[in-house]
């Protein structure tokens, strides 16, 4: 398997979510791309927008906060 | 083929089958039904109401759909259509609710003005009042829908047909038959009407 282009994509392999459970997470806060888009962001075949990259690292932020990890991915807003 | 073993991703899988996959909890499926139908759901759903409120509402009816795949019959005659129809239901009383501008509401809760020829005269005033709701869901399910997306939503035949993924000629097709048991259901409606003792 490829080496993860991507932080988020790294994260959603640690975190061992399926592109769907992550798409969906994605989608109930409010992010309007497809789970192919996603996958698209996450491979760096499609260049997210910085709101849509927030969406998946809250929707990944959220699920590492369940499993009692800390928030690891920064938001847009954090990198200056 | 089920679903058991292939993936969701599977264009061989029906959208009955992926509503039934949504029903067992799986993201996948509503993922795929989101890839199908999420971009004509937003272009009904943004041609009433707008970009912002569109993006609202297509939110809501795919969770919905997630949170009740029960509650999605095939009675708008497939998946597709009954996604189209709650996010016209929704929009219009989302236009309702914050009081849009007079002239964008009038121009979505009514009829866009596309005439009929010939003998639809009848028709065309009954689809621009409030009559035509309780008759148009008497119609087959593709009729009505072909109906109300032409007339209530203002679509070209040639968009209708984009939008539920089907030819040209059949939505004409549905189109006409549509109207013309609207005439038959207009007739007996009159006749109940006139009549002084009117069937129990």
């Amino acid at each position: 398997m490829p080496e993860p282009v991507d932080v988020l994509e790294k994260a959603r392999r640690t975190l061992n979510l399926s592109i769907s459970d992550l798409w969906f997470r994605y989608f109930s806060l409010g992010g309007m791309s497809t789970a192919l888009e996603v996958e698209a962001f996450l491979y760096g075949a499609l260049v997210a927008e910085p709101h849509n990259r927030d969406l998946l690292a809250v929707a990944l932020n959220e699920r590492f906060s369940e499993v009692g990890q800390d928030h690891p991915l920064a938001y847009a807003d954090d990198v200056v | 083929m089920t679903l058991s073993d292939v993936t969701a991703q599977d264009t061989d899988v029906s959208d009955e089958a992926l509503v039934i996959a949504v029903a067992r909890r799986r993201h996948d499926a509503l993922a795929e039904i989101y890839e199908r139908h999420g971009a004509a759901v937003h272009e009904v759903a943004e041609r009433i109401c707008g970009v912002s409120c569109a993006d609202e509402l297509v939110h809501q009816v795919f969770l919905d759909l997630w949170h009740g795949p029960e509650d999605f019959s095939m009675s708008h005659g497939s998946i597709r259509a009954e996604l189209l129809m709650r996010a016209h239901r929704m929009a219009v009383d989302d236009l309702r609710r914050v009081g849009a501008s007079k002239e964008g509401a009038t121009a979505s809760l009514t009829p866009p003005g596309r005439r009929l020829h010939g003998s639809g005269r009848d028709e065309y005033a009954a689809i621009r009042s409030d009559r035509a709701w309780p008759l148009l869901s008497q119609l087959p399910a593709a009729e009505h829908t072909a109906i109300w997306l032409t007339y209530f939503v203002g679509y070209t035949a040639a968009e209708v047909a984009r939008l539920l993924d089907l030819s040209e000629a059949k939505i004409k097709r549905q189109l006409g038959s549509g109207l013309r048991g609207l005439r038959v259901l207009l007739v007996s409606e009159r006749r109940q009407a006139a009549s002084p003792h009117p069937p129990s």
